[in-house]
């Protein structure tokens, strides 16, 4: 039986000036299982890895501890179950050589595929430590939760692993999250106001099933290409 | 078994041969059959062709220690060296070329060719004591960094190895028994090759331990 709650809660950033939406997602996730739907952070930096670059890749290393690797131009990484695309790579590996300190992405954009997960944005993170992720500059998030997309977007996306496993989105600047296909109790905020519950919660996948705040890149109902590329053209 | 290896330094070598030239005079430059004289070369080793040499000096079994102070900076050694009248550079073949840092050794190298520079060559834009080897160039490092290169060159004074000629292969252990592979178009990196820069077309894997590649 699903037990899954979608809550969008409103958040002032710092500044004070944006707002924020939290997706607190709490799921029945496998025991482990570090997913929102099928997003795994700990494919970041896990694993063997295959690195490509059309420009340079830089290593630095004492003794047989790699400190730093940077990649520049046209990069490509494969780890397990995922493909990072960027054009400017900064991997600082952990203790584990196969773990990362921090993984640092920057854009044309970054483009993040894991089955059944796509993210596009300007500049991606990944500190381990923190178990926190941040996709910045026109984050978009596409995921299938319970077999059904939904879509995430904002100026700035931090997925942070909880200690139960599951995953907190918090999205800042204008955001909207279509969370509708499948999920009951969907509520949102806007500036302030709430508009809750969210048209057609239950599941029905429609096009009017659109967060207040919608613009053209949440429909749940777009195709998952046609949001991608929009995205990567308003990037630089 | 290999041959004993004399320990004279180079400077040495090439006074007391430049003095043999001097007394053989220029008609005995061409004289292939005189001690420690040979004719010119129709070899032509990677890199090393670019200035006419009339004549030759061949030194075999060669040991040459370049110094930085008191400090040994490199040691070459070959299995020949011939040199030209000029004597602004030395060609080497089977050579073996260790690169020190203050404490110990850093980087050795083995090609079939190479070249050491004598003299500052601004026309190759080389200076003294670089080497520029070529043909098959095998590296490894103190960590345990092992590379092949089809040629490389030593810029003895900046302590820096910049690869040019095709494309590097480099293996790097990293802890725990996970490997680190990377190709490039060409190189530069620092004389422990713990600061190296791959360029262009540069793909690699980092494989732990047990692992298969993704």
């Amino acid at each position: 039986m699903m037990n899954l709650i979608v809550r969008i809660l409103t958040k002032t950033v710092c500044s004070g000036a944006a707002l924020a939406l939290s997706l607190l997602v709490c799921g029945t996730a496998p025991a482990g299982a570090q997913t929102a739907g099928n997003f795994k952070m700990d494919a970041f930096g896990s694993g063997p890895m295959h690195y490509e670059a059309s420009g340079t890749v830089y290593f630095e290393s004492k003794g047989q501890k790699l400190i730093k690797a940077i990649f520049k131009d046209n990069v490509l990484m494969k780890m397990q179950n995922m493909t990072l695309r960027c054009d400017n790579l900064v991997f600082i590996p952990s203790t584990s050589p196969t773990s990362v300190t921090l993984l640092r992405a920057l854009g044309n954009p970054v483009k993040i595929e894991q089955e059944g997960v796509k993210a596009v944005c300007k500049k991606f993170e990944y500190f381990p430590e923190q178990k926190k992720t941040v996709f910045s500059g026109d984050a978009v998030i596409e995921m299938m939760l319970e077999g059904k997309p939904n879509t995430v977007t904002g100026k700035t996306i931090t997925v942070i692993q909880m200690p139960d496993g599951t995953l907190q989105f918090l999205t800042s600047g204008p955001s909207t999250g279509n969370l509708s296909s499948g999920f009951s109790g969907v509520s949102t905020k806007t500036e302030g106001q709430e508009k809750s519950p969210g048209k057609g919660g239950t599941g029905s996948g429609k096009k009017d099933n659109k967060p207040a705040a919608e613009d053209s890149r949440t429909s749940g109902t777009a195709p998952l290409e046609k949001i991608t590329d929009k995205a990567a053209d308003e990037n630089p | 078994m290999s041959s004993p290896v004399p320990q004279i330094p180079l400077k040495a070598i090439l006074g007391a041969c430049l003095g043999i030239l001097a007394l053989l005079g220029a008609g005995c430059g061409s004289s292939s059959d005189r001690s420690g004289l040979s004719g010119q070369s129709d070899r032509s080793p990677g890199a090393a062709q670019s200035t006419e040499r009339t004549s030759w000096l061949t030194v075999k079994n060669l040991r040459a220690t370049v110094y930085r102070g008191t400090s040994v900076t490199s040691v070459v050694r070959a299995a020949t060296a011939t040199v030209d009248q000029n004597a602004d550079v030395a060609v080497l073949d089977s050579v073996e070329a260790t690169i020190f840092d203050q404490e110990d050794w850093s980087t050795r190298l083995k090609s079939k060719h190479g070249e050491m520079f004598l003299k500052d060559s601004p026309e190759r834009k080389c200076s003294k004591n670089d080497l520029v080897l070529s043909g098959g160039v095998f590296m490894e490092s103190k960590q345990g960094l092992t590379m092949t290169v089809p040629s490389v060159h030593y810029l003895s004074e900046k302590e820096l190895f910049v690869s040019s000629g095709g494309r590097y292969n480099l293996q790097m252990p990293v802890e725990n028994g996970s490997c680190l592979s990377s190709s490039g178009d060409w190189f530069d990196a620092n004389k422990e090759l713990t600061n190296f820069t791959g360029h262009r077309n540069v793909r690699g894997d980092l494989i732990p331990e047990g692992s298969k590649k993704p």
